[in-house]
């Protein structure tokens, strides 16, 4: 395939704007599956991807399509719509030369859809917009126009109207995409380079390497060096996505394609890292990518103790095919040995742990989500904190930062009200409010991330009748008074139960954990104080009344043993119990405060 | 080094329960192996039961009987004669020091009393529960309230041994106030024993059947014991010591058979259900009064399950009965049975000085105190949460 006709492009959208159905309508009109293979969303590979609707891992198509006389070599480049995923975007935009902006026509833009099409014009792609779903009843195109201008400056008049779902317009897009969208640059008579834009890992093949060649050209069976490590390999297959791998003897210079080079883990592979042929010395590596850095962490036990080898194969086996995943051994008093996990995001987070109990089939336990914060100690030296107990003296510490994202909310404008108490209250700060569109506005925010994790999307959701949609993006760290809160068990400390909140906070989040605990503990022989500290300051305290009476089991007719059976079930039941000075504390309890679910 | 041990029970076998499986009617609350009341089987359960007894080659003294049911009442006094004599044939000497037969007050007239006292029985154990007509009838007891206070007249009357009222606690709807009104129309009749228990929901009861569908028991808002106010308010003035959490008597009215169960020692159970204690062995009787009947008149064993106690399960058992009694265990027994492993078991196992607790380690006994006693189920489920499975070195 020419240089010139080969034309690299990705999608943009929100989820559940059709980017799918339009990816697989592309597909149909350029024959590259039939009618009949058309599985629907034939991209999204992963059961959850196409349960969900959503795109995690960036898929590729190659499709032929003829104008004017002349085939065309049409690269498409999926890429996820969420924010969690923004590096998989970035990679896969590096990979292109323009991209498809896609808005659904009743739904407008979106926040997802401003975040990344900021990102596609930093990548420096061209834009087509694509205004989606015409054919429904509720679509108001003219507005959708409007919005495009107005929140993303694009013109609206060059907006195509299109239906994936009927193919209006689809012929016209593929049109322009030959049309408009710039052929490839690259040097093909340069040494090899090619660029890893993503990786996945494959039972059977290992790893597969998707690789845009920038200049040169790839060969089957040519030796190959991964310039990062410096690791040699030999390219044993390469191929394009017509969308299964299909193998091709050589991949041109401006072609997207794969590489098979008997790869058997994923971290061996760099995303981003730049491939020449292994005689070449004096060849400069691409730009490379910011790596993925892991927001958002949480604990992840099994049930059963004895699953803990379970557990962490399972993790292992996601981390295969999921490199912005990662996992190290944590032990907590309360739930015995797990692992820490890190995730991108909240919606990464939520996908791995569906993986995790889908493909693995190990009860897990998950702690709430936190942050990592970043420690400045009196000796000026950062550190990062992943979880409360890892937090040294007080004494110690200069400052605690927080991550801080810039959040974006785009709603219908009678909720405004509504979204600016519920960011305010969650120490956020108001930065802007755009009309982007007839009575639809874009209110930004600063606001700490450890603030929006946990259930602020849900609150968000309820207080706009489900209308908001909403993205952020880290801006950096920043201090605040931050503190750590114990709980204390009969003057105990439970590390466990230990949180880091803004110091204002803390009076009612620990009278919230102290009432939860209150339920879950079981009255004892003695007074069970419940309390919730600030440094030496108790910010919330509850107690647990001693056991008055109790003597309602009798032996019948002699039958002793009924009543020891009894008894000894109590021991079967502390099995289960973790005791912080003589109070027994039920799992539950922990599960109860740490806001966790528990899978089975 | 000192390692849990089971020496055996304080003395020889010497209690024996029997179980008459017949009713007229079925108490809701009862999960009790009954069967409708059939004259024609009485004959062949006195025979069984006899037979029964002596496939365990006794010869000893039977220093207590005990005749429980259902309704051992309902027998005839011929029937109930054969069987005495057959349960005393293999004792010497013949006469027990205390022979219970627990009744209902719709079976107590001046002739049964008479009857029995004749036969030998010396305690009556009597089933008023409470004194309350709905709750009677919501229990579907066979007596009402009137047929009670008949039955304690007469026996107030006409009996010459000694007997216990027999009180049901935490029924549905109970208050403090019908509680002590039941304690203060029972001390009218000067009962020398109270047995007040509380209502458990038993697997297998129709009150478990019927409340499992609508609501849950409700012992929470009702009386599930005697509180030391009302025990202070209307027993004690008249003489009765509260001796064992649930049981009151004036001196030397206590039940010796009860007491034999409580220091954990032999006891052999005879008919469907029952349970024996013997050889360090502990196991239940088929419960189907015609399984039961089939096996022991095919001279096959009756049992339906047994185990064998081990010393850390028999001292648990030990205190666990033992501490609900006022004078609590002798530390010298507790060391001749389990050897000097008893305590440092015990306190391993408490995780906090016995005081602490609510136990008390006199010179010469452990005790749980006063208001301790009341709570001896929590305290008792701490431990137990600790005890060691098997036999242990203690550190």
């Amino acid at each position: 395939m020419k240089q010139e006709h080969i034309r690299n492009f990705s999608i943009i959208a929100h989820i559940d704007h059709g980017k799918s159905t339009l990816a697989d309508r592309f597909l149909q009109v350029t024959n590259t599956v039939g009618e009949r293979d058309a599985r629907a969303q034939l991209l999204d590979n992963m059961d959850l991807e196409r349960e969900r609707g959503i795109t995690i891992k960036a898929k590729a198509a190659s499709m032929d399509y003829v104008r004017d006389g002349v085939t065309y070599r049409l690269n498409l480049i999926d890429t996820p719509g969420h924010v969690d995923f923004n590096y998989e975007v970035e990679r896969a935009m590096q990979a292109c030369e323009g991209a498809l902006l896609l808005v659904d026509a009743s739904q407008g833009v979106e926040a997802q859809t401003v975040h990344n099409t900021v990102l596609a014009e930093q990548a420096d792609l061209h834009l087509i917009p694509v205004i989606n779903k015409i054919d429904l009843a509720s679509a108001r195109p003219d507005e959708v126009v409007e919005e495009i201008e107005n929140a993303l400056a694009i013109e609206g008049e060059r907006a195509v109207l299109a239906s994936a779902k009927t193919g209006i317009g689809v012929e016209e897009i593929l049109n322009r995409i030959v049309d408009e969208i710039p052929a490839p640059r690259g040097d093909k008579d340069a040494p090899l380079r090619a660029l890893i834009y993503d990786a996945e890992f494959n039972d059977y093949r290992g790893v597969i390497m998707h690789v845009r060649i920038v200049d040169g050209e790839l060969s089957a069976g040519d030796r190959v060096r991964l310039m990062a490590d410096g690791t040699r390999h030999e390219a044993l297959e390469i191929g394009v996505f017509r969308p299964h791998l299909t193998p091709v003897k050589r991949l041109g210079t401006g072609e997207v394609g794969y590489l098979i080079a008997n790869i058997k883990t994923l971290n061996e592979v760099r995303v981003g890292d730049t491939i020449c042929l292994e005689k070449d010395r004096e060849v400069k590596p691409l730009p490379g990518y910011r790596p993925a850095r892991a927001m958002v962490y949480c604990g992840i036990f099994p049930v059963q103790n004895g699953d803990f080898d379970d557990l962490r194969t399972a993790l292992t086996r996601l981390q295969l095919n999921d490199s912005a995943f990662s996992f190290m051994p944590e032990s907590s008093d309360a739930l015995g040995f797990g692992f820490r996990c890190g995730f991108l995001g909240l919606l990464h987070m939520e996908i791995v742990q569906e993986r995790l109990e889908r493909e693995s089939g190990v009860d897990v336990v998950q702690t709430a989500p936190n942050v990592t914060y970043e420690l400045l100690d009196n000796e000026g030296a950062t550190k990062l904190i992943r979880s409360p107990s890892e937090l040294p003296d007080p004494t110690h510490i200069a400052e605690l930062r927080e991550p801080i994202v810039k959040l974006n909310v785009v709603a219908p404008d009678e909720f405004v009200g509504a979204i600016m108490k519920l960011t305010i209250e969650r120490r956020g700060r108001f930065l802007k409010q755009e009309y982007i569109g007839p009575g639809r506005v874009l209110v930004g925010f600063r606001v700490p991330l450890a603030e929006i994790i946990f259930d602020f999307f849900d609150k968000l959701k309820s207080a706009t009748r489900g209308y908001a949609t909403m993205d952020y993006e880290l801006e950096g760290y920043a201090a605040d008074a931050l503190v750590k809160m114990r709980i204390l068990v009969n003057g105990e400390e439970v590390d466990a139960l230990s949180s880091i909140a803004h110091k204002d906070h803390c009076e009612p989040r620990g009278r919230a954990i102290l009432k939860v605990l209150r339920k879950e503990i079981r009255r004892h022989l003695f007074k069970v104080a419940l309390q919730a500290a600030v440094g030496g300051k108790i910010v919330a305290r509850e107690d647990i009344a001693p056991v008055r009476k109790d003597v309602t089991s009798k032996c019948y007719g002699g039958d002793i043993s009924r009543k020891r059976k009894l008894l000894e079930k109590q021991k079967a039941g502390k099995k289960r119990m973790k005791m912080v000075g003589n109070v027994e504390i039920p799992q539950k309890a922990f599960l109860a405060v740490l806001g966790t679910r528990e899978k089975t | 080094m000192h390692t849990l041990v089971d020496r055996g029970p304080p003395g020889p076998l010497s209690s024996v329960y029997i179980h008459i499986p017949f009713c007229r009617d079925r108490c809701t609350y009862c999960a009790f192996a009954t069967i409708a009341d059939d004259t024609a089987l009485h004959q062949r359960v006195v025979r069984a039961l006899i037979s029964e007894l002596q496939r365990h080659e006794f010869s000893g003294t039977w220093k207590t009987i005990y005749l429980g049911g259902g309704t051992p009442g309902l027998l005839s006094a011929a029937h109930l004669d054969h069987l005495l004599d057959g349960i005393r044939a293999s004792a010497s000497p013949r006469t027990p020091e205390e022979l219970t037969l627990e009744a209902n007050p719709a079976n107590i007239t001046r002739e049964a009393l008479t009857s029995w006292a004749a036969m030998g029985v010396t305690r009556l154990s009597l089933g008023v529960q409470t004194f309350d007509d709905r709750a009677l009838r919501s229990l579907a007891r066979l007596h009402s309230a009137e047929t009670a206070r008949r039955a304690l007249e007469l026996i107030a009357e006409f009996w010459p041994g000694t007997w216990s009222a027999d009180l049901l606690l935490g029924w549905e709807g109970q208050s403090q106030a019908q509680l002590a009104s039941d304690l203060t129309e029972l001390a009218r009749f000067e009962p020398p024993h109270i047995s007040a228990y509380p209502l458990e929901l038993e697997q297998g009861s129709l009150l478990f059947s019927r409340l499992q569908n609508t609501f849950k028991i409700t012992s929470k808002h009702t009386e599930t014991h005697i509180s030391d106010t009302l025990f202070r308010k209307h027993l004690e003035p008249a003489g009765l010591v509260r001796y064992e959490v649930s049981n009151f008597a004036n001196s030397g009215h206590e039940s010796r058979h009860n007491q034999a169960y409580w220091a954990n020692s032999e006891y052999l159970g005879l008919g469907p259900g029952a349970c024996s204690s013997r050889a360090g062995l502990r196991w239940g009787n088929l419960r189907d009064t015609q399984a039961w009947l089939a096996a022991v008149e095919s001279g096959r064993s009756a049992r339906a399950r047994a185990e064998r106690i081990s010393p850390p399960q028999r001292l648990l058992e030990s205190l666990a009965i033992g501490l609900r009694t006022a004078e609590g265990l002798s530390r010298a027994e507790l060391e001749r049975r389990f050897g000097a492993a008893w305590l440092p078991v015990l306190e391993c196992a408490a995780e906090a000085p016995l005081d602490e607790l609510g136990l008390q380690l006199t010179e010469t006994r452990l005790i749980a105190p006063g208001e301790h006693r009341l709570r001896i189920d929590a305290i008792l489920s701490h431990i137990a949460r600790n005890w060691p499975d098997h036999e242990v070195e203690p550190a």
